[in-house]
């Protein structure tokens, strides 16, 4: 895992880089925003707030040094007897080999660290069968919390003219750390998904802004 | 690519509606099972098991008296929701028996999605009874997996 890991990152550049027939129409450093318009469409949905978007740098044409930020504010019907809400903002760092297949088009793969940071809150009711006891009614407020995973990420493009480029990533996200509680746990950490979730795929579709 | 993309869009985003259809709140109690049985019949003779009828189960820490269905022959027993423990005076037919159980109150969220408060590790404290049998379902004697037959 860790071999392919590294020959991903360091090998594979290498190599796309000999076959380069014409580096010298490559900018030693292109800059590129992105926005992800998939969570932005999904976010019509009020309960389901998701946006997301990036800055990278494109060194020689094909490797990525990325940044992505984003907010979800979401309230998922995750507790059947109660309400449940979880917002929080998160930031991901990596880099990515995306060199170009074609004229028009990229297919790359990438690596990501990412550290969210979040708060989640919500409510339960709990009735007494047997009417001889209180029914339970308990509120939770937990604020500060953060967690830490990884990305793999395979990375497709293409130019849809001089400026913008359309395309999506499939990321599949490790889980690392995460503050944790008895039930309720955490059920949503804003950027990775499920919390009880070790590995947990995603896709973005994003429309990238390259100004230069 | 791009209609591969608005495909999976559209998957993820069928997948992320999951339409909360009756939220509010739950009526659940965690609760032991009793079955009460006379242990001075013969071992010949047909196991007879107390029904209701013959049985008043009074919860002493509520100062409260248990209210169960005729005819029953298993008494679903209420346990705390809130303190690790319970004690129970138990009347079958002119004789008293006394009853005091342990165990750990907790929270889960079941697959339901469902908050409960549940008891696990359910034990007997001390009891007046002949003796006791405890059957648990799991290793963690859960409340509603857990039997205690009690033979007077």
């Amino acid at each position: 895992m860790k071999k392919g890991l590294i020959y991903l990152l360091f090998a594979l550049p290498l190599t796309g880089w000999s076959q380069e027939t014409d580096s010298t129409s490559v900018p030693p450093v292109s800059p590129a925003f992105y926005f992800d318009y998939g969570k932005a469409a999904g976010s019509v949905i009020p309960e389901y707030q998701k946006w997301e978007g990036g800055f990278e740098l494109i060194f020689l044409g094909r490797i990525q040094g990325v940044v992505e930020l984003g907010q979800w504010k979401l309230n998922p019907d995750a507790i059947e007897n109660g309400h449940y809400w979880v917002e929080g903002t998160y930031t991901r760092f990596g880099v990515g080999y995306i060199p170009y297949v074609d004229a028009g088009s990229r297919i790359g793969v990438g690596f990501r660290y990412a550290t969210s940071s979040y708060s989640d809150r919500g409510d339960y009711t709990i009735l007494s069968g047997s009417d001889l006891q209180p029914d339970i009614v308990e509120t939770f407020d937990r604020n500060n919390l953060s967690a830490t995973w990884y990305e793999a990420v395979f990375y497709s493009d293409k130019a849809v003219n001089k400026w913008l480029t359309l395309g999506f990533t499939f990321r599949v996200r490790f889980m690392q750390s995460y503050d944790a509680f008895d039930d309720p746990n955490t059920m949503i950490i804003p950027g990775f998904g499920r919390a009880g979730d070790k590995t947990v795929p995603a896709v973005n579709l994003f429309l990238k802004i390259e100004p230069f | 690519m791009v209609r591969t993309a608005l495909f999976l869009f559209l998957l993820i985003l069928a997948g992320a509606c999951d339409p909360c259809r009756d939220c509010g709140p739950l009526t659940y109690e965690p609760t032991v099972a009793l079955i009460f049985v006379d242990a001075e019949l013969d071992e010949d003779e047909e196991i007879k098991e107390t029904i209701a009828s013959d049985v008043t189960i009074f919860w002493a820490e509520l100062a409260a008296e248990i209210p169960f269905e005729e005819g029953l022959k298993e008494f679903d027993t209420p346990l705390s929701n809130s303190t690790n423990g319970s004690t129970y005076s138990i009347g079958i037919g002119e004789a008293s028996y006394q009853l005091a159980l342990t165990y750990e109150v907790f929270r889960e969220l079941d697959v339901d999605r469902r908050m409960l408060v549940r008891a696990q590790n359910i034990q007997a404290e001390s009891h007046s009874f002949d003796s006791l049998v405890f059957s648990c379902n799991t290793v963690d004697c859960l409340d509603k997996e857990t039997t205690i037959t009690c033979y007077f």
